[in-house]
């Protein structure tokens, strides 16, 4: 488990998405739902984020 | 020292120097600053002629010849050799600092020893509480690698490979260092792959020089790097990705092979790939905005990707 200081909640989300099955996000739950958000755009579930 | 850039220096040094060793010859005075005879008459004859404010008689330099030896009668207060300034001994000192940290120093003794007189004529303003000198990697490893090449020796080389997230262990075979857009590589003969790699010097975790040669086969060659490190090849994966505005800079830093703008303004591009890794880790960030249409293995292995990091939420 990795803890990580951040600032930017949209750079975070996409280093995490990027790592794919390889990274989960824990916590804090509105990361966590920003990398969701940004892996069902990519599985096609749901069309691409407008500004991510 | 004959420049005049030396003299002063020189000139600030002779009286203490002429006063520690009093009536020396004017020949072993010159061997010792190596200059020439005539060259320190010169500098003798300048001396007289200097002093303190007032500059009567009483207020200059004044030296008594005898045959061929020297001695100062009045120094005009320059009685200590020269001292440093702390700001004058701190460049000095970090400079041989880092020269003494550095690998492959063949006589870190000498600057040692140059360290401790620098230090002595900055009067103890800058010692080793004030500075400490620690190099980053990349200076560490250099100088390593370079002696590698130049004695013709093989490596052991752990490194970490970005696009994978991985760090392996290899034994190459090194050819040449080279820097370029301000990064340091390594270009060698890899046994672990059997062809030519480019190692970033910053993502090398450890080195070491081994005892066996170094042998690359004969037909290894050193890549041209006229347009740039990395070097599109036939044999790289091509790849064709659909890019939203927002991602349009992926054409120009990765060079695309081809690019269209279709009529929503995305842009449909080509890059040749050496390791899909990148290629998936872009679109899996992309939050959709970058989307593989070829090869179709590729596109499907990023959405099974994105399928299995979605099921691990599930639970959430």
């Amino acid at each position: 488990v990795l803890t990580v200081p951040f600032n930017d909640l949209t750079w975070l989300a996409r280093a995490a998405a990027s790592a794919g099955a390889g990274a989960r996000v824990l916590d804090p739950p509105d990361l966590a739902d920003a990398v969701h958000a940004r892996l069902r755009a990519v599985a096609g579930t749901v069309p691409a984020a407008a500004g991510s | 020292m004959t420049g005049e850039r030396e003299r002063l220096p020189r000139l600030l040094a002779l009286v203490p120097y002429l006063q520690a060793h009093d009536g020396i010859a004017i020949e072993q005075a010159a061997a010792d600053f190596g200059i020439t005879e005539d060259q320190l008459r010169r500098d003798l004859q300048l001396l007289w002629m200097c002093g303190l404010p007032g500059h009567s008689p009483g207020d200059l330099i004044d030296l008594s010849f005898d045959g061929d030896s020297v001695s100062v009668i009045f120094d005009a207060g320059m009685s200590r050799p020269l001292r440093l300034t702390a700001e004058e001994a701190l460049p000095l000192v970090v400079a041989l600092r880092t020269l003494a940290e550095m690998p492959g120093v063949t006589d870190r003794d000498a600057v040692e020893r140059a360290l401790a007189k620098v230090e002595s004529a900055a009067s103890g303003s800058v010692d080793a509480q004030t500075v400490a000198v620690q190099l980053d990697r990349v200076s560490t490893l250099i100088p390593v690698l370079q002696s590698a090449i130049d004695k013709g020796r093989a490596l052991a080389l752990r490194y970490y490979t970005a696009t994978r997230d991985e760090t392996t262990d290899r034994v190459i075979d090194p050819m040449r260092l080279f820097e370029m857009d301000g990064r340091a590589y390594l270009e060698a003969w890899c046994r672990r792959a059997e062809g030519m790699r480019v190692f970033r010097v910053d993502r090398i975790d450890k080195a070491d020089v081994l005892d066996e040669a170094a042998n690359p086969p004969p037909d290894a060659e050193l890549r041209d790097l006229s347009e740039g490190v990395f070097t599109p090849a036939p044999e790289h994966l091509l790849a064709v990705l659909r890019v939203d505005p927002a991602y349009a800079w992926v054409a120009d830093y990765y060079l695309s092979d081809s690019e269209t703008v279709e009529p929503d303004g995305r842009r449909r591009i080509s890059v040749r790939v050496a390791d899909p890794a990148w290629v998936r880790a872009l679109a899996l960030g992309s939050a959709g905005h970058v989307e593989v249409l070829s090869p179709e293995w590729l596109a499907e292995s990023i959405r099974g990707e994105a399928l299995s990091a979605l099921a691990a939420y599930s639970g959430q």
